[in-house]
């Protein structure tokens, strides 16, 4: 297993330096003066032109540029905001947990419903209970999440008034930062009906982005299941007069999440995009609605960084993926 | 009376026979071979015994009787108290049979905790116990192996173990060496029948192997397009075959055709889905066929299911 | 000897691939009547200039936010309503379904093309190119497929052909996988090895030999990425980051029409059912010819 993480990690390494080199190389490919790029002003008078120049090193070489942008990197400097004119890491530490929030109530319901929906679909194979699962399933992997989104505000926050519309808690409260996770510092805090509130503004959103993820894991599950189901050990399983309930899961779902593992790793991605047009919609304070102000606002730092750590937070997430099919699957974690 | 009674069991498959009207006995202790080729039915009667033939399979007989039960009469749960437990079973391919995802230590642990009830240290002893008997070295350490980090030999010994764990009194062996090097199939073969002798079970040998049969076996079941057409002990039905089909079959065995330019082989093939006659099934392949034959099927009678046996009824 | 078979009263002759495609596809109602959604929404973007009512970026300041047809104040000169600054939907919907497919289209063929040539490369020459390739693709798959279509929108700047580039680079990843998977898995086999023994050159063996064997996933790959590109096209409207005003795109369409959900619901509905049954037309289709093509994804099914 340690072997796996470390050969894993050897290949990350020139993954992440190329990605910095993207990052860094990002704003220098935008047409247009850099210093006007990266300062924000238009037509500066030469000699501030030229200080700013040397001010921000963008007289050096290339690669003297970038290994200080690495430096800076490493220091955890990821810039300043053009528009706020504060630390961009100072922004970001706010505004992630929140997508974060997000993210995981998303993934959580999509794996609450979808799971036992394509393993009930994968054990009633072919009846009206299946087909219907799979219609839903491909329904809901061809929706354009930013209208589903709408349409359900439409549905619940407009019409039945069941939901807000935006942001992450009533307006009413003012909840202390102690987490960055609403639930968790709605809940810690002592004004009554703030956790409801927060679990209200939680739930839309969470299940707008969760759609796409639930019926792609529920169409896995069950064609994973469906392979599972003809497998001779599954007989061997039976024949030694254990309960049908133990077979299913122990026995045949065990085997069924392998593949399901894999998917979960795209799964995530989908949803780090998914996040940008649900945060849009719901207002949503994350950083994917932060991302996308920046590059309606031309504010490049920010840009930058958004892509960096977008970039970061997903290879990790891949490297855990692929450490858990290794703990899921026997078969490669060596040995014969 | 016989530990197992099978009478007039039929299984088809969404209108296709694949045992039709299959009566068979097997007594306490007997070693009873089942033998036929591929299509003859011979391993869904065995899973139609153990109850694992599923939708759309249908299952009925006048009696599937064992220790004076009748199985076909339970429920799925009483059932499944004597499945695993009282009989057992072992398949072709073990390696494809156990659990990936799962030990084979905890694979045996299994069987062990759901029938017997067995926990902490009774367990591991028990477990432990089983794996020496059935002759894995160093079995303390392969407790802990998973399916894919052992030999085809090693892994048949294993389904061999998890079968015998709580003492059946009746064992079904489905080709357990098919799917084995010639050199493990001897041993896992003399090890199966050791342990028949010293457990004392009935053992079930379903083969296409004559060879196999003529060693191990007590008795032999022939069967053929879903039918058992002879049974006999082992000795009379290789020297004096009465059925027809029995008798092709030996003589198409490489050993009674030295010298000869082909091998003495049957005609035709098996009666599939489709051309099933409406008299005797070997009716269309037969040497001997008569009117009789392709009017009406013959019933099991002493031990041949034919109207003209070869040499004429005893 | 009675009723032996004679071996040359055998079936009649095995159908062809196309046949026997055909077939399987055909059995698949599903997949046939999305292909039939789906020709009709092709067909209604080919003849827009014909069937559209009106010029749809042209502003009917008298009938702005008009309801549909069948709704209490419709009209029939308008037959999906009207917009925020009067144009005609449908006339819109029938342009954006132009904008849609063909960017979808363009950018399928850009990633297609050059995905196919660098997979194919990869796979026949493991030792310096293929390591050199996988790795910059998984330099681009770092960022999951919309993010990745934002960067290079943000360096590009927004517009149409913007879109197929930014569409098609994070597409790119994916066929080069995919194709060398494919022709890796194919190159072990006896076939090839025959054709390299009789003389073929690497080229040859690429194209000639190996990549049609490989056509079957890659069929059904680029009919489900062209669903994505739909989507991502939609996405990227939405967002403002796409294809820009006046070009009336679907994704854009609804983004204008988030301050109306309560007063005119039709001008967010409409566009995104127009969406929704686009992409799943595209994706039912997709399915179909897996399920025909591949016999062995079709068991699991």
């Amino acid at each position: 297993m340690i072997r796996l993480l470390l050969s894993r990690l050897a290949t990350l390494i020139p993954t992440l330096l190329g990605i910095t080199v993207v990052a860094f190389a990002l704003i220098r490919l935008i047409p247009g003066d850099p210093i006007e790029i990266m300062v924000g002003e238009r037509r500066l008078d030469p000699a501030a032109h030229a200080a700013l120049m040397t001010q921000m090193g963008l007289d050096q070489p290339l690669l003297v540029q970038y290994w200080a942008y690495v430096k800076q990197l490493a220091h955890g400097d990821l810039g300043k905001s053009l528009v706020t004119r504060e630390a961009v890491s100072a922004e970001f530490a706010v505004l992630f947990p929140a997508t974060v929030e997000l993210a995981a109530a998303a993934l959580l319901l999509a794996l609450c419903v979808g799971l036992p929906l394509g393993l009930a679909a994968a054990l009633k194979r072919g009846s009206w209970f299946d087909q219907a699962v799979m219609a839903l399933a491909t329904v809901g992997h061809s929706m354009p999440v930013f209208w589903w989104g709408l349409i359900l505000i439409m549905a619940f926050s407009v019409g039945l008034e069941w939901t807000p519309v935006s942001g992450r808690v009533g307006i009413e409260f003012d909840i202390p930062t102690v987490t960055g996770f609403m639930l968790i510092d709605s809940a810690l805090s002592d004004e009554a009906g703030a956790f409801v509130s927060s679990l209200l503004h939680l739930v839309l959103p969470a299940v707008v982005l969760g759609t796409i993820p639930m019926a792609v894991i529920a169409r896995m599950t069950r064609s994973s299941m469906l392979e599972v189901l003809r497998e001779d050990y599954m007989r061997t399983a039976r024949a030694k007069g254990l309960a049908p309930a133990r077979v299913i899961v122990v026995h045949g779902l065990r085997n069924a999440l392998i593949p399901i593992v894999t998917v979960l790793g795209l799964q995530v991605g989908s949803l780090l995009g998914g996040a940008v047009l649900t945060e849009t919609i719901f207002s949503w304070p994350g950083i994917g609605k932060w991302l996308i102000d920046a590059i309606g606002r031309r504010d490049y730092p920010v840009v930058q960084a958004g892509i960096l750590v977008s970039a970061l937070v997903f290879i990790t997430v891949n490297l855990v993926v692929d450490l858990l099919y290794a703990v899921v699957n026997p078969r490669l974690r060596g040995g014969r | 009376m016989s530990l197992l009674q099978i009478r007039n069991l039929r299984v088809s498959f969404s209108g296709f026979q694949a045992v039709d009207g299959v009566d068979l006995d097997v007594a306490e202790g007997e070693l009873l071979g089942i033998v036929g080729e591929s299509g003859s039915g011979k391993s869904v009667t065995a899973m139609a015994v153990m109850g694992l033939v599923d939708p759309p399979g249908i299952v009925t007989a006048d009696a599937v009787r064992f220790d004076g039960q009748e199985l076909l009469a339970l429920s799925p749960a009483q059932r499944r108290r004597i499945v695993g437990k009282d009989i057992a079973m072992v398949f072709q391919d073990a390696l494809n049979s156990l659990n990936p995802s799962h030990t084979v230590g905890d694979q045996v642990r299994e069987v062990l905790r759901a029938h017997l009830k067995l926990r902490g240290a009774a367990l591991e002893a028990r477990v432990l116990e089983l794996f020496e008997l059935v002759e894995i070295p160093a079995a303390k350490s392969r407790l802990s192996n998973y399916p894919h980090q052992m030999s085809g030999g090693m892994n048949q010994r294993v389904m061999i173990a998890m079968a015998i764990a709580c003492q059946p009194r009746l064992l079904i062996a489905d080709e357990p060496t098919t799917a084995l090097d010639v050199t493990i199939q001897a041993q896992v073969m003399q090890l199966l029948a050791r342990l028949q002798r010293e457990q004392g079970l009935s053992l079930v040998l379903i083969t296409h192997d004559l060879a196999v049969v003529a060693e191990m076996a007590q008795r032999v079941a022939v069967m053929y397009a879903g039918q058992v057409v002879e049974t006999a002990a082992v000795d009379t039905l290789f020297d004096r075959p009465r059925h027809p089909y029995t008798e092709a079959l030996l003589a198409a065995l490489p050993e009674h055709n030295r010298g000869a330019a082909r091998l003495a082989a049957l005609p035709g093939i098996v009666p599939g889905r489709h051309d099933r006659p409406a008299g005797c099934l070997l009716a269309p392949c037969c040497r001997y066929v008569q009117p009789r034959c392709g009017a009406e099927r013959p019933p099991l009678a002493q031990g041949v299911r034919c109207f003209f046996p070869v040499g004429g009824r005893t | 000897m009675n009723g032996v078979v004679p071996a040359d009263t055998l079936v009649s002759a095995p159908p062809s691939p196309w046949t026997e495609f055909r077939h399987a596809f055909a059995k698949n109602h599903g997949a046939l009547a999305a292909f039939v959604v789906f020709a009709l929404i092709a067909t209604g973007a080919l003849l827009a200039p014909l069937l559209a009512p009106h010029d749809p970026v042209q502003q009917f300041r008298d009938h702005l936010l008009t309801p549909p047809l069948w709704q209490a104040g419709g009209m029939a000169t308008y037959p999906l309503g009207t917009d925020e600054l009067g144009r005609c939907l449908l006339s819109r919907l029938l342009y954006g379904a132009r904008v849609s497919l063909l960017i979808g289209l363009c950018a399928v063929l850009l990633a297609l093309l050059p995905g196919v040539l660098l997979g194919l490369l990869a796979a026949f020459h493991e030792r310096w190119l293929s390591p050199a390739i996988m790795r910059l693709m998984d330099i681009l798959l770092a960022l999951p497929g919309l993010l990745l279509a934002i960067c290079v929108i943000t360096v590009l700047g927004p517009g149409l052909v913007n879109t197929v580039i930014a569409i098609a680079v994070s597409a790119l990843p994916g066929y080069v996988r995919l194709t060398r998977a494919a022709a890796l898995a194919e190159r072990g086999k006896d076939y090839v090895t025959a054709s390299r023994v009789a003389g073929a050159g690497s080229w040859r063996l690429m194209f000639d030999t190996v990549l049609p064997n490989c056509l079957a996933p890659l069929i059904v790959n680029a009919t489900l990425s062209f669903s994505s590109a739909v989507l991502e096209t939609a996405a990227l409207g939405f967002l403002g980051l796409g294809v820009q005003p006046p070009l009336p795109e679907w994704g854009s369409m609804l983004s204008a029409a988030r301050d109306y959900i309560e007063r005119a619901p039709w001008v967010v509905t409409m566009p995104g059912l127009t969406i929704l049954v686009t992409v799943l037309s595209i994706n039912l289709m997709g399915d179909g010819l897996r399920d025909a093509l591949d016999p062995k994804l079709r068991s699991a099914s």
